[in-house]
């Protein structure tokens, strides 16, 4: 062993490793294996079949307001080319609300990421003022309406309810996830002269962003939630809940579920996004199968 | 050795608490020599590295480094943890750049002193690998890698093979010695294998059990490459196993 050359030891170890290597690319997931093609198939049959049983349940009920899938088809392309009985179009409704949402919860997750990393670091912050932070946290959003009635105007109210939704799934899931920081990643730092900042950069910052991501994931369920019911009773004229509660006015329940579908299928988008920001973000993760 | 200033002068004692580790340590390390440290497992070798890269002040007495106290602020010190210590959402290339970027190396710099500590290693074509894709063999190298990468004035490694395979052990003790002989360094190695560190080092200090006292500096006056099976290896490495069975008995 003493006496290969410089060369050809290193060859050597790049052998052994090969072969004694216990970690292999990681297979692909179903999610990669299954065609494209395949999965849209899947998915368009689960909607047929859907659309089925509640044409189904609809035509055994009794009640004339029951909304159908011909009659929301019908809504939709009403109110796709005419807008609502006040003139409002559907694009103008969901975009309200879809602004709404993303400054409240913008503001949220700047606000949760920062207060959530100064109180995980500096724990007696938090220990203090959890007096304070906790009862608000467990007040529903909701409850807070009547004051953002009285207190605010238009946009500001609802981007403060929104952003009471949002701000503590991800402070919590921030202050949560500081102890499993690795320490002897902050080691590496230190050693190789880094400073606090730099610590908090390149080892904690990175390694919460999986925790940082799934609190938003909630947070913006909440965040939707919350629109929806704020818009009900909060006083402008446009919104997707606002929509649904005109309608609901006049018991047209197949303009609602147009409403509802709206919701739907801005939630699912923005799911999809997350799910692909994920993807994107964690190659670095092991994956486990059972 | 020859009678030039030490590069480093460690001169301390360390106690957690009421506990005392490290009681009355005192030795030098010379320009790029190679020096290893060997103790039992326990006795507090961990502690002694980290008192001697400056991540943990002493509280008693000072390692001076060049005759200033150790910074790493300062000083470019370089560190191979005997954990696994690769950022697991960083590439292997990033891993080893990280080193660079907290020195503030980069662009085409970077990039070539990178692609040479990779080559050096052995690790060319795992750049945009992640750490869950390779072995731990392969996790220590590129912490090595990243030790070497920067102009370091003092290299550090804290039993860095305990837990490899054998096979992969002999082999990694070859790469080392062959960076070290190619990119000249102050090397500290602690080790609590006796015939790792008679392998290694051209001067040995043996530890005892905690409180960790030194028992004995020995001089490893041995032509490289050393063969483990020559006669004078092996009657220093008896020696030198006599000393540790003192040590354990301490």
């Amino acid at each position: 062993m003493n006496d290969t050359s410089m060369e050809s030891l290193s060859d050597r170890a790049i052998d052994l490793v090969e072969t004694n290597s216990v970690h292999p690319i990681p297979q692909e997931s179903y999610n990669k294996r299954k065609g494209f093609f395949e999965k849209t198939i899947y998915r368009l049959l689960v909607i047929i079949l859907f659309i089925a049983i509640w044409s189904l349940f609809a035509r055994l009920a009794h009640s004339s307001y029951i909304p159908t899938p011909i009659g929301v088809a019908k809504a939709i392309a009403h109110l796709a080319v005419n807008g609502d009985f006040e003139g409002y179009s559907l694009w103008k409704h969901a975009w309200a609300s879809f602004l709404r949402v993303v400054s409240g919860f913008s503001l949220a997750l700047i606000m949760g990421v920062i207060l959530g990393l100064f109180m995980g670091l500096f724990p007696i912050l938090y220990d203090t003022t959890k007096v304070i932070i906790e009862p608000i946290r467990f007040i529903p959003p909701l409850a807070w309406i009547p004051v953002a009635i009285v207190l605010m105007r238009g946009f500001s109210r609802y981007v403060f309810i929104i952003w009471l939704g949002a701000f503590f799934p991800i402070f919590i899931s921030v202050l949560a996830s500081i102890p499993s920081v690795d320490p002897i990643l902050k080691d590496v730092i230190k050693v190789y002269g880094g400073t606090r900042f730099d610590i908090i950069k390149k080892n904690i910052l990175p390694s919460i962003t999986p925790e940082i991501l799934a609190g938003a994931k909630i947070a913006l369920g909440v965040s939707w939630m919350c629109i929806v019911a704020a818009e009900m009773i909060g006083g402008e004229n446009v919104g997707l809940g606002r929509l649904i509660l005109k309608y609901a006015d006049l018991l047209k329940t197949n303009e609602i579920v147009v409403g509802m579908l709206l919701i739907g299928i801005i939630g699912y988008l923005s799911n999809e996004a997350m799910l692909m920001l994920e993807k994107y973000l964690f190659r670095w993760r092991t994956e486990i199968t059972l | 050795m020859s009678f030039t200033k030490p590069k480093v002068e460690v001169d301390i004692a360390h106690s957690f608490g009421d506990l005392l580790v490290l009681d009355r340590i005192r030795f030098d390390v010379y320009e790029n020599e190679l020096l290893c440290i060997l103790g039992p497992s326990g006795s507090g070798k961990t502690t002694l590295a980290n008192i001697i890269s400056g991540l943990l002040e002493p509280t008693q007495g000072s390692v001076k480094l060049g005759n200033e106290p150790v910074n790493p602020r300062k000083h470019n010190i370089s560190y191979v943890f005997q954990a696994r210590s690769c950022f697991p959402w960083r590439t292997v290339k990033d891993n080893i750049g990280i080193a660079l970027e907290l020195k503030g190396i980069s662009g085409v710099e970077a990039q070539k002193r990178t692609s040479d500590v990779l080559k050096i290693v052995g690790l060319k074509g795992f750049e945009d690998y992640y750490p869950n894709q390779i072995s731990g063999g392969m996790k220590q190298r590129v912490a090595i890698a990243r030790a070497f990468c920067v102009d370091s004035d003092l290299l550090i490694l804290d039993e860095p093979f305990g837990s490899l395979d054998a096979q992969t052990r002999y082999l990694m003790q070859s790469e080392v010695l062959r960076v070290w002989e190619k990119m000249k360094r102050t090397v500290i190695f602690i080790t609590n294998n006796i015939e790792e560190a008679v392998f290694l080092a051209d001067r040995l200090v043996v530890f005892s059990n905690a409180p960790a006292k030194i028992i004995r500096e020995v001089n490893v006056e041995l032509p490289r490459p050393r063969i483990l099976t020559h006669p004078d290896f092996l009657s220093i490495r008896s020696a030198v196993s006599r000393l540790s069975d003192i040590a354990r008995d301490v």
